[in-house]
């Protein structure tokens, strides 16, 4: 319990320091965003009064509080380009990217745990060296580019799945698989080799000796102890994947918090920039901090610590 | 005679494979990377042209050789920077500890909460986009690994006789740290820098992909991917080979840290 409370006020402070640094480094740089908003020829007298409309007029750190202030109470601002609200936009894209990163990862799991068990059962088998090289290779194969070779079997020469916007879940089949792949090779290594250390323990000689059977020794105790290791990378992917689908998104046109971020970047639309960063880094710690309670739920012998 | 390493002399030639052209093309190209020939246009590979043409008509092959330059060099400064600063830092917390070592291992926090494609967008968001915004995110990106990574292993060695027997000889702290810990930590680090090179290249070829890295004409990897997409489906080639360039060299990354990670051992 004191453990829990360590992290939940570590995890506020971390909080509270990113908002800061998204902040400030939006805000303190040079650069005008009313100019940016009626040009460099608009009528100077409207130039002032958007000024004060956005409060560029007040002191940034009474700017700071104002926002941290709109934040609390879910507040994140109006977009410049798009003139609505920041929070709603957030919320209309991240269903996407969100149900996209679970997908991807999920996939990668179905891909990775029978291929990393069969690997530890079988060492220096051929399937074992076969598994090996294929997931170096995948490690190395950009997502995007594996996106854009997906979308150009399946989508164009095959027509089985649309190739790119979101009209349906089929949209998100292709670019899930994408993300999935290098994914998937990374945690083929880890199953692999959480299974090769769970079976050389000696509770496994121990069910061996007691006769039971292969499958129960694998499955039941192996498999249970290599778990907590499998979930915990699994997580890692996941957070990872939080901030990491936007390539993906572009790459099919998906209308996810990755494709509003790089629009806003590129249109220095500063204020939904500020407010995407923010909301997938929270994502990102909040969604960790979950994941290391529910590690801690799971096995009994991480709280010892 | 020792054993060869598998992985390292497999990686190191996939990295040469691509090294070599990318040096040559710093003085001979077949053709100008960026001088468009309508005539010549979606040409499938061929005798003269051996990757085939683009959609403007450019040599393929000329431009993935060109593009490398981009790519290799943003990858080596980026992670060069990274590495240097997150070192250092990473030193002083370790050596240290208490007071210094919890504010710069609680701001490396902050920064492990934004990957790296989410740090360079804000970048180009305040900068602009271009080859250096894309530079500086990706050394930031970095830096917390190496402090990571550097403040575990000072933290380590520090308990070992050999640095008390420096201090008792009236070493500097900074000698200490920099001549006599550090080179034990040196295989580690240079793990770790060759991994994130490999991640750099990747990071440098989705950032010129979403068209804020690179800017053309100026070849580059992942920005002719962006341009390639629309002919995807008609000249397969425009995407094919400009992604096997990435892949390889990753690759050939990857397997140089898998071994000397396990030679290590």
């Amino acid at each position: 319990m004191k453990y829990v409370m360590h992290k939940m006020v570590g995890l506020v402070v971390t909080l509270f320091l990113i908002s800061a640094l998204t902040f400030f480094s939006v805000n303190i740089l040079p650069g005008d965003p009313a100019l940016l908003i009626l040009g460099t020829e608009g009528d100077p007298a409207r130039l002032e009064s958007l000024r004060a409309e956005l409060g560029l007029n007040q002191p940034v750190v009474v700017r700071f509080v104002n926002w941290l202030g709109g934040l609390l109470q879910g507040n994140l601002g109006k977009s410049i380009r798009y003139s609505v609200d920041i929070a709603g936009l957030i919320g209309d894209a991240l269903p996407v990217s969100l149900s996209l990163a679970v997908l991807a990862v999920g996939l990668a799991l179905l891909i990775s745990i029978p291929l990393g068990i069969s690997c530890a059962v079988k060492q220096g088998s051929v399937l074992e060296t076969l598994s090996l090289i294929l997931t170096q290779l995948g490690m190395a194969l950009p997502a995007f580019w594996l996106g854009l070779l997906l979308i150009d079997l399946f989508a164009v020469k095959l027509n089985w799945l649309p190739p790119a916007g979101y009209t349906s879940t089929a949209s998100l089949v292709l670019p899930a698989f994408a993300l999935a792949i290098p994914r998937a090779a990374v945690l083929t290594r880890v199953v692999r080799s959480s299974m090769i250390d769970a079976l050389s323990q000696d509770y496994i000689r121990t069910a061996h000796g007691k006769g039971l059977a292969r499958r129960a020794v694998l499955y039941k105790h192996a498999l249970k102890n290599a778990a907590i290791n499998i979930f915990a990378a699994a997580g890692v992917h996941l957070t990872q994947l939080l901030g990491g689908t936007l390539v993906i998104e572009q790459v099919f046109g998906l209308p996810g918090l990755g494709q509003l971020l790089i629009n806003a970047a590129l249109q220095r639309d500063l204020p939904l920039v500020q407010g995407l960063v923010l909301v997938s880094a929270a994502l990102i710690l909040i969604v960790n901090f979950g994941l290391d309670l529910l590690l801690l739920a799971l096995d009994p012998r991480l709280r010892f610590d | 005679m020792r054993k060869a390493n598998l992985p390292i002399v497999i990686g190191s030639f996939f990295i040469v494979v691509i090294l070599i052209p990318t040096m040559i093309s710093l003085f001979y190209t077949p053709y100008d990377p960026e001088t468009m020939q309508i005539t010549a246009r979606l040409q499938s590979p061929s005798s003269t042209h051996w990757l085939g043409t683009d959609q403007y008509g450019r040599d393929m092959l000329s431009r993935i050789m060109t593009g490398g330059q981009t790519s290799l060099l943003i990858g080596f400064a980026s992670v060069g920077a990274g590495m240097v600063i997150g070192v250092v830092l990473g030193a002083l917390a370790g050596f240290y500890g208490h007071r210094i070592d919890e504010v710069l291992m609680r701001s490396a926090e902050v920064f492990y909460a934004f990957p790296s494609i989410l740090l360079a967008l804000l970048a180009v968001a305040i900068f602009g986009p271009g080859e250096n915004t894309v530079m500086a995110a990706i050394a930031i990106a970095n830096i917390p690994v190496f402090m990571k990574i550097t403040r575990a292993s000072f933290l380590q060695q520090s308990k070992f006789e050999y640095v008390q027997a420096a201090r008792a000889v009236g070493a500097s702290d900074l000698r200490i740290m920099f001549r006599h810990i550090l080179p034990n930590c040196a295989r580690l680090i240079l793990v770790q820098a060759t991994a994130s090179f490999a991640g750099a290249l990747l990071s440098e070829a989705s950032l010129s992909y979403l068209g804020v890295g690179v800017q053309p004409p100026k070849p580059s990897w992942g920005r002719m991917l962006k341009e390639a997409q629309a002919f995807g489906s008609l000249a397969p080639w425009t995407v094919v080979f400009p992604g096997i360039a990435i892949a390889l060299i990753v690759l050939g990354l990857n397997l140089v840290a898998d071994g000397l990670k396990t030679k290590g051992k």
